[in-house]
């Protein structure tokens, strides 16, 4: 009773009011921080996957967001528009687009997102989970940007206008020694497809549609597979990269002067699918 | 993990170490199960689900010793069901506390539920039909230094799924009873209570484009009076800036206002409410949105319903501003009067009327809510000229003879679809009828009918919505010796979505009740919907399929 | 570790061979004029106490009490128990609990829950959920849902209760 009244009274007390005193962080303007961002010779080229919808009227907002960072990021930042899951059905015109790709609805239900919009960057997992909010993506691209990178890599295409055949090659070489097992991904993406998009943020166009509304960055298939294919197993410094070459013709609906092929190399456990960090990443127009 | 979880095991072998058989203490607890199959049903717009069927689970168990308790809950989902955040996949002990009693303090260490005052600074809470649990984690002091005074501190980090929220809270709250405090005040009619809270976050400004205020706080006072049938109760909070996911990073202060005036005596009640939320949104993650992780409770100014067709409109407060009023009369009409009749009627009426706040640009360089500028100015007393909601709803009960009992209801609801989160659609106007009609035809088995309508003016819709349109729904129940038997009908027979035609949801349960012990059957299509319990909504997706249900309190 | 848990879990859930429910647990609520009353603190002279969980959205629940209202009086005089309901309203339906109880003249006891802190402790998933205590605030019977003709069971163990006979659940 003695050391209930004489101790732990005061010293609650005491406790409390410390936690009153607690200051507040008031911010005066401006609130912008001024960004920049100074490539290295070799720069770590980070990948945002981001998962949309032409129904989720959230999603304008992430595309703003992503704009904005490939504004301060240039060529170190790659973004992958994924049109998959409940936002990316089909309705009646002017929602009557598919947008799907097999490999973005495999991505989409892989990593069991509900709410959109969302996204990936470079698929690192921060506390265990791969989902991250669009607001969170400025931090994780900045200090992946600045991070040296594991590996180089170049992308060299040649288009045949006539047949519309695409011939990717990929070669490059290591910087670091690396644990695991690596895969090479290879997708395609179009620029500047022009159809309806919903939309909650009038400061970012009319509400409920923005019609019309250019879609950039659009995943519009995967040339070796949702997964890619196996590269490499614990590459070495300076080891390079084993050569690979694909082949793809484009689909006459697509625009080619507006189609970017993408190439990334991630770490890919088959055993248990734990690890899929993204090392690094590159990209080329068709044209 | 492995720390908490080894922690959690040594106290349960404490607990049941039989060195304490002879002052056993108490355990108790209790569990639910959930089951739902799901059968694709493209009609109703039910998707596949990969994993055909879903289960989720969770078992409390609490043990009281003198003055000491423990207690902690296991939670399984193998997947969640439908419409639960899919994050919640796994198990484990998700919620794990000790709590030490004494006079005049009271000490938690674990994870703990509290509210400050009306909760307009914190509150946290579970609602497991919703997926919704922002327990914190941490440390609770709770101390009783006089008669009437109450103070308590709270210090820790929300349940963020199976993690901790990345902000840290911390928060004190202090209650005083006035007239038990002051002597001379002991017999006074009027009753007088008072009382203040702070509480702030703590989280790491990680981001590149705005300058985060790394500590952000939020205070409140409140007061209530008591005289005779007259009451009132109000509270006061205001926040400093706080930038975040939810209101587009802007830097205005928060504030809110709650009051509420009521005068009541036996046979009646009135009550006219008030309120004012301003950017009033606070989180344990500035980068959050939806639901989680919510700090504060804004309580929604609407009559809760429990009725089906009566919840397809549902309000959901707008926590970057909204002002509303809501009045509502309570009245029985005596026995043995005209409109009493033989065992009274009872007629409650609500009007409510919510209103977007009015809002300027701060500068003529920039726009109302531009990003990484202070969002816009506000006059505190003028409504903005976005109506959100506004909703009549006039509710008579009735018993007819010992056998009948009727409940009736009708609404009239105007409803920016904005509130679910569809910006720019037209107000739908809604009106719903409702009757429900108790009938004891033997003692001990008594049958229930539901008939329900819901009508709109909604004109053609471009894009699919399950829930537009009108309705109807008949249910028919029977209840015997515990055991109760269902069949629904939902009808909506007009939708004016491209695509759509008239449906039936039609379903049936069963169950039985023993003591505290349910198990109810269900089988069915369960319509598109919002399903929402105090200030939190979530959508609920289409099913079509098997469900079942198990209650236990042991 | 966890596949430890995972064992011992399932033996602790069937482990109801401690004795249970030696009275109420100390968890503070308040009454109608916001007093902080410790319900481990609450009695009734020995008599027995009807202890229901309730809300105002909740229509089962007030169809229960409407029931009870009917005869309480009778059951009072019969046998002197006591009835009383906790509100778990949250601040969003708090200010119609009281009319809600004066338009249906209710006399029984009244306490507020807002945050469930009780309505956990005393391990309640669904409301209307009603517990029946003996004269030494000791549960001897509960039921969750209610439906009409409910309360005749009730008072069935409630005069069992008084007359100090034992309750045989069936």
């Amino acid at each position: 009773m003695n050391l209930c009244k004489n101790i732990i009274i005061p010293a609650a007390t005491v406790l409390l009011l410390a936690l009153l005193l607690t200051r507040c962080d008031k911010i005066d303007p401006p609130y912008l921080e001024d960004v920049y961002f100074e490539p290295a010779d070799t720069s770590r080229t980070v990948l945002v996957e981001k998962f949309t919808g032409h129904l989720c009227p959230n999603c304008p907002e992430a595309a703003a967001e992503a704009h904005q960072l490939k504004d301060i990021y240039g060529h170190n930042l790659i973004i992958i528009s994924v049109h998959a899951g409940f936002f990316s059905r089909t309705q009646s015109a002017p929602y009557d687009s598919d947008y799907t790709t097999s490999a973005g609805d495999a991505l989409d239900n892989h990593f069991g997102f509900q709410s959109y919009p969302i996204g990936l960057v470079s698929r690192q997992k921060p506390g265990g989970q791969y989902r991250m909010n669009v607001a969170e993506w400025s931090y994780y691209v900045d200090s992946l940007a600045n991070d040296p990178p594991a590996a180089m890599l170049d992308l060299n295409i040649s288009f045949n206008a006539s047949t519309r055949q695409t011939d990717i090659t990929v070669n490059g070489s290591f910087l670091k020694d690396l644990p695991g097992d690596y895969n090479l991904a290879i997708v395609i993406t179009e620029d500047s497809i022009i159809s309806a998009q919903k939309n909650n943020n009038p400061q970012l166009g009319d509400t409920p549609d923005i019609d019309p509304y250019v879609h950039l960055h659009m995943l519009r298939t995967a040339v070796n597979g949702t997964w890619g294919e196996h590269l490499i197993t614990a590459p070495r410094k300076d080891q390079p990269i084993p050569e690979k070459t694909y082949s793809y013709t484009l689909k006459d609906q697509w625009e080619e002067s507006n189609c970017m092929v993408i190439a990334y190399i991630y770490r890919y456990d088959d055993a248990c699918g734990t690890e899929l960090e993204v090392i690094q990443a590159a990209q080329q127009a068709i044209q | 993990m492995q720390k908490v979880t080894v922690i959690t095991v040594l106290i349960l072998c404490w607990a049941f170490n039989p060195m304490h058989a002879q002052q056993p203490g108490r355990l108790g607890g209790n569990m639910e199960m959930n089951f739902q199959s799901y059968s694709p049903d493209s009609a109703i717009g039910a998707d596949t689900v990969r994993e055909r069927v879903a289960i989720q689970s969770f078992a409390n168990l609490i043990y009281n010793r003198g003055n000491l308790e423990v207690g902690a809950r296991y939670e399984i989902y193998g997947p969640p069901l439908t419409g639960i955040d899919v994050d919640y996949e796994g198990h484990g002990i998700a919620h794990r506390y000790l709590t030490y009693r004494h006079d005049l303090i009271e000490l938690t260490a674990g994870h703990f539920y509290e509210q400050f005052g009306s909760g307009l600074t914190l509150r946290s809470y579970r609602e497991w039909a919703l997926g919704y649990d922002n327990a914190i984690d941490g440390l609770r002091v709770r101390i009783k230094p006089g008669r009437g005074i109450t103070l308590t501190g709270v210090a820790g980090r929300h349940r963020n799924y199976w993690r901790s929220s990345p902000g840290i809270i911390r928060g004190v709250d202090g209650q005083v009873h006035v007239n038990r405090l002051l002597p001379f005040l002991e017999e006074s009619k009027t009753i007088i209570m008072v009382g203040g809270s702070f509480v702030s976050r703590f989280q790491e400004d990680r981001s590149l484009i705005y300058k985060i205020p790394e500590n952000v706080g939020i205070y409140s006072a409140r007061a209530d009076v008591i005289r005779g049938g007259l009451r009132f109760s109000g509270e006061y909070a205001s926040k400093i800036n706080d930038p975040s996911a939810v209101n587009g990073f802007i830097y205005k202060p928060g504030e809110a206002f709650l009051a509420e005036l009521m005068y009541t005596r036996r046979g009646m009640g009135i009550t006219l409410t008030g309120k004012r939320m301003d950017n009033m949104s606070f989180k344990s993650d500035y980068n959050a949105t939806g639901i989680p992780l919510e700090i504060n409770y804004l309580p929604p100014l609407s009559p809760q319903h429990s009725w089906e067709l009566a919840n397809v409109y549902p309000y959901a407060t707008q926590p970057n501003g909204e002002m509303g009023l809501l009045g509502s009369i309570y009245y029985m009409f005596p026995r043995n009067s005209t409109l009493g009749g033989k065992y009274g009627t009872r007629l409650t009426v609500d009007y409510s009327r919510i209103h977007d706040i009015h809002r300027e640009a701060p500068t003529d360089t920039t726009t109302v809510g531009q990003p990484g500028t202070l969002g816009y100015t506000s006059d505190f007393f003028k409504t903005g000229d976005k109506l959100f909601f506004r909703e009549l709803s006039i509710g008579l009960e009735k018993r007819i003879n010992p056998k009948w009992k009727v409940d009736l209801k009708y609404m009239n609801t105007l409803y920016d679809p904005l509130i679910k989160g569809d910006a720019g659609h037209d107000l739908v106007r809604a009106n719903i009828a409702i009757a429900a009609i108790y009938f004891t035809f033997m003692p001990g088995h008594s049958l229930k009918a539901e008939l329900q309508s819901l009508t709109t003016d909604q004109g053609e819709l471009h894009e699919k919505d399950y829930s537009a349109g009108d309705w109807a729904m008949v249910l028919l129940e029977y209840n015997h010796g515990g055991y109760f038997l269902n069949v629904r009908d939902l009808y909506n027979h007009r939708n004016p979505s491209a695509g759509i035609d008239a449906l039936h949801y039609l379903s049936f349960a069963a169950g039985v009740t023993r003591g505290a012990h349910r198990l109810a059957l269900s089988w069915g299509r369960q319509r598109e919907g919002i399903s929402c319990v105090g200030g939190v909504c979530r959508p609920e997706p289409a099913a079509s399929g098997f469900g079942i249900t198990l209650t236990s309190n042991f | 570790m966890k596949r430890l848990l995972l064992i011992l879990l399932p033996v602790m859930l069937v482990f109801p061979v401690i004795p249970q429910d030696t009275g109420l647990p100390s968890v503070t609520v308040t009454d109608l004029n916001g007093v902080p009353v410790d319900f481990s603190q609450l009695h009734n002279d020995g008599n027995p106490v009807i202890l229901s969980f309730w809300a105002t959205w909740c229509t089962p629940c007030l169809r229960e009490m409407n029931a009870i209202a009917e005869v309480y009086e009778q059951w009072q005089e019969e046998t002197g128990v006591l009835f009383i309901a906790v509100s778990i309203d949250d601040s969003r339906t708090r200010s119609r609990v009281l009319p809600l109880i004066n338009s249906n003249y209710w006399d029984y006891d009244f306490f507020l829950d807002p945050n469930h802190d009780l309505k956990r402790a005393m391990n309640v998933n669904l409301i209307p959920h009603t517990f029946l205590l003996n004269g030494d605030m000791e549960v001897v019977w509960q039921h969750t849902s209610y439906s009409e003709g409910m309360e005749v069971k009730m008072y069935e163990m409630i005069r069992k209760l008084s007359a100090g006979e034992s309750l045989d659940e069936d």
